[in-house]
């Protein structure tokens, strides 16, 4: 299994949109999600939606909602979280799971898990920040060091998406994350390489 | 479970893409929900495995090669590939090799045909494609160039001249009447006497009736009697402009062509005639006619028009460069002339040069004027005088006429630029004897010289002199080649370009001083260590490599290079110039597409190999 070439193994990018940094505090306005399989990310199967915010949102959401967009409308369109958390995990499980800036997106997953009562399945995860955050040289200039989303994208030659839209970003993730796995990591990478060279600290 | 807004990224780029921005808005979501997205980095000597898949470029560029390795084509975002492995299999054996890091969108074969069925306009639209890859592939298997829009007078006189048909030619001693009969017969206005192959002479109808009839010659008498012997002659790769320009001059109508020595035709004024429609010689023409320095000025208002004609046209920047140095030359010379009517003629032989940018003939729109006087002898004082004035007269009038003055004070009106031939010869000397780093800054500018009015045989000794001596000064080579190469190509590690910094060109690309300057430098050297009169960068690069100075390969990535460097300026130059901004040598590279920026990083790391030899070969690493 570990020998196997990385690209057998699924993997499910997601970003979420937040209200805050806190997740004891913060919100989970809405997600976006596309999947690679075959080593290539598949548009059939990217997803995105709104949440249906509950009364315990009160106004500190509004000056960063009015920032994502989503407006008062939207919201009352969305889904339930608990819903589409459970079906995803589901899903997902056996998923090696993918973000830019893994701790954030995991620390809101894991705290809606203990407020909805779903079982948090340890996903594997790979995070393309951190990535790049070890590949970079010390003697980077602090221009550059940049690790925002579209400053690590512009580095491997990938196009602007539109900004706070969750499923641009995760899409936005999924190709940097195959910008480095196949000009960094090798074509050839074992899943076991591509977990060493992801690891977090 | 996305809909048309989630993917609207995709979708967005879909709709600026053959042949998906044909369908309707909803198909193209369909579209996109089929599309499956790869990451391919750059390997430019290894061919990508194509899947029987239809290949869309988000960015980065391929290039498209026939099976025996020649390039078809180059593609870019918006472009398409792999739809001849889909349709047919690929029987041609067509390569693709990624040159820059690339997004691609693929669609499966399945789905290309069910949209194919679904709609007809596409299906036609990659018949259309796969059966143009396969033309370029014949193409390029039958040595065929692309044919190129022709225009104006930058046709080769070779192009113009009726390839298949022998020159119309009899023997010097064929009796008159013979030769006029045989002019008769095959509807000619001049027969060439060859003797051999040698050209020995030319008659013209106007010979036969000034030298024949109205002398009342014998009929019989042999035919070089009444010729022109020793006649101007055109060499064949020479451009129609050429031609016209010698004709004016010498106020003849008929050249030979001349090809290695061979004669291959003849080229007429009405050849000519035929050839253009809106030519820079009414611009050269009206020039000469002026009578008045603010009239002569007011006739630069016309040159952008001229310019933007050609960058439409893709004329190339050398022949643009020609034509241009040839306004150039027409501007100084009316000067000369007008300030001459003031002043009175000049009291001794002189002639007038010009550095840098008009004596290659690579000028643009921003090109400043860089000139300098040579004298026959040392001039007494009222002989001085007379040179300061003319230079103070020429300098201002030509800044009128749109070439700024010179920065760097390089112009005949400095006192130090009016030289007699002996004291040129001096300077020169001194420039290579003694060269220093400092000196070299400022002085390799005087290494590219031409004669624009006067009497050229003034600065032949000078040159002579010069290029005996430069081949053999190591030292001074030493010195050139670190100079030349203190400037590096714009290639970044981290970013695509590395852009100026500081001043109003922040996040611009330099292509003057890191672009054409730095091949400029390079030929220049090597030229002049080899020896080479050339004064042209693309003219010293080809006797460079003539003379076996430069490996060809080098020379002809260098001038590939400069080309598309040059060109880029030019067509940058003559957009602002449209938009009313002031021209200048900088580009954004954000605007650039995928496609040229890969051409430009080729054309940058060509630079830096050819600087890295020169130092090699002529710096030997002392501290290069």
């Amino acid at each position: 299994m570990a020998k196997a070439v990385w690209s057998e193994r699924r993997f499910w990018v997601l970003d979420l949109e937040l209200t805050g940094l806190d997740s004891s505090e913060g919100h989970i306005l809405s997600a976006g999600w596309v999947a690679i399989e075959g080593g290539e990310i598949q548009l059939s199967q990217a997803g995105h939606c709104l949440f249906r915010q509950s009364a315990l949102m009160g106004d500190d959401v509004l000056d960063s909602a009015h920032l994502h967009h989503i407006t008062d409308q939207q919201r009352e369109d969305g889904v339930e979280l608990s819903g589409w958390l459970a079906q995803a995990i589901d899903e997902h499980a056996d998923d090696l799971w993918v973000f830019h800036h893994a701790p954030l997106d995991s620390a809101f997953l894991q705290e809606s898990c203990r407020r909805f009562q779903l079982k948090w399945p340890k996903p594997q995860t790979l995070d393309t920040m951190a990535f790049e955050h070890r590949r970079l040289p010390r003697d980077v200039p602090p221009g550059y060091r940049d690790l925002t989303l579209n400053a690590c994208r512009r580095r491997y030659g990938l196009p602007v998406y539109r900004a706070h839209h969750a499923l641009s970003d995760a899409l936005g993730t999924a190709e940097l994350l195959l910008a480095q796995i196949r000009s960094r990591v090798g074509p050839q990478a074992s899943q076991r390489d591509l977990l060493r060279a992801y690891r977090t600290r | 479970m996305s809909n048309a807004d989630d993917l609207k990224d995709v979708i967005d780029f879909l709709a600026e893409t053959l042949p998906f921005s044909a369908l309707p808005a909803d198909s193209r979501l369909e579209v996109a929900q089929k599309l499956s997205v790869d990451y391919i980095p750059r390997h430019a000597n290894q061919p990508l495995a194509l899947a029987p898949t239809l290949y869309i470029i988000r960015t980065g560029a391929f290039e498209l090669r026939s099976a025996d390795g020649e390039l078809l084509d180059r593609l870019g975002e918006h472009d398409l590939f792999g739809i001849n492995t889909l349709l047919n299999g690929n029987p041609e054996g067509l390569t693709v090799y990624p040159i820059e890091d690339a997004l691609v969108y693929k669609l499966s074969a399945d789905s290309v045909k069910a949209f194919s069925a679904q709609f007809e306009p596409m299906g036609d639209f990659f018949q259309q494609v796969s059966s143009q890859r396969n033309r370029l592939n014949r193409l390029a298997r039958n040595r065929q160039a692309k044919p190129k829009l022709e225009t104006q007078l930058t046709q080769s006189v070779r192009d113009v001249i009726t390839a298949d048909a022998a020159p119309v030619a009899c023997s010097p001693g064929t009796p008159i009447q013979q030769a006029a009969q045989l002019m008769r017969d095959q509807r000619v206005s001049s027969l060439m006497l060859l003797d051999g192959d040698t050209l020995g002479g030319i008659v013209t109808d106007r010979d036969i009736r000034n030298r024949v009839v109205a002398e009342g010659l014998d009929l019989q008498l042999p035919v070089a009697k009444i010729a022109t012997t020793d006649p101007i002659f055109i060499d064949a790769g020479a451009l129609l402009f050429d031609a016209q320009k010698m004709m004016s001059q010498h106020r003849v109508h008929h050249l030979p062509v001349m090809e290695q020595g061979r004669v291959i035709g003849m080229i007429t004024a009405t050849d000519l005639v035929r050839a253009q429609q809106v030519s820079p010689l009414f611009l050269i023409d009206d020039i000469q006619r002026q009578h008045d320095l603010d009239s002569l000025a007011e006739l630069r208002h016309r040159v952008p028009a001229l310019i933007h004609n050609w960058v439409q046209a893709d004329i190339s920047p050398v022949e643009m460069g020609r034509v241009l140095a040839a306004i150039g030359d027409a501007f100084v010379q009316r000067c000369i002339a007008l300030a001459q009517q003031e002043l009175g003629e000049a009291p001794m032989r002189f002639a007038w040069l010009a550095f840098g940018s008009q004596a290659r003939m690579d000028q643009t729109f921003a090109s400043d004027q860089d000139n300098a006087l040579i004298l026959e002898r040392e001039p007494n004082q009222p002989e001085a005088d007379y040179f300061r004035h003319l230079a103070n007269w020429v300098c201002p009038a030509l800044a009128k006429c749109g070439y700024v003055l010179c920065p760097g004070d390089i112009m005949a009106s400095n006192p130090n630029w009016r030289m007699s031939v002996a004291g040129w010869q001096a300077r020169f000397n001194e420039w290579i004897d003694e060269a220093s780093p400092k000196s070299l800054l400022n002085s390799s500018i005087f290494f590219d010289l031409r004669v624009i009015d006067g009497d050229a045989d003034l600065l032949t000794p000078v040159q002579k002199n010069l290029l005996a001596r430069t081949p053999k000064a190591d030292l001074f080579l030493a010195l050139m080649t670190q100079t030349a190469v203190r400037n590096r190509p714009p290639l970044g590690f981290f970013r695509r370009f590395v852009v100026e910094s500081g001043g109003a060109h922040e996040d611009a690309l330099d292509l003057k001083h890191r672009g054409v300057a730095l091949i400029n430098d390079l030929a220049r050297i090597h030229a002049l260590a080899g020896g080479i009169s050339a004064v042209g960068t693309h003219a010293r690069l080809q006797a460079a490599m003539d003379a076996g100075v430069l490996e060809a390969d080098v020379a002809h990535s260098l001038m590939e290079a400069w080309h598309l460097i040059a060109a880029l300026r030019i067509e940058e130059q003559s957009e602002a110039v449209r938009r009313g901004e002031t021209p200048t040598s900088f580009l954004d590279p954000d605007a650039l597409s995928p496609l040229t920026r890969a051409h430009l990083k080729d054309a940058f790391g060509t630079i830096q190999e050819a600087q890295q030899m020169a130092l090699q070969r002529y710096a030997r690493g002392q501290y290069g």
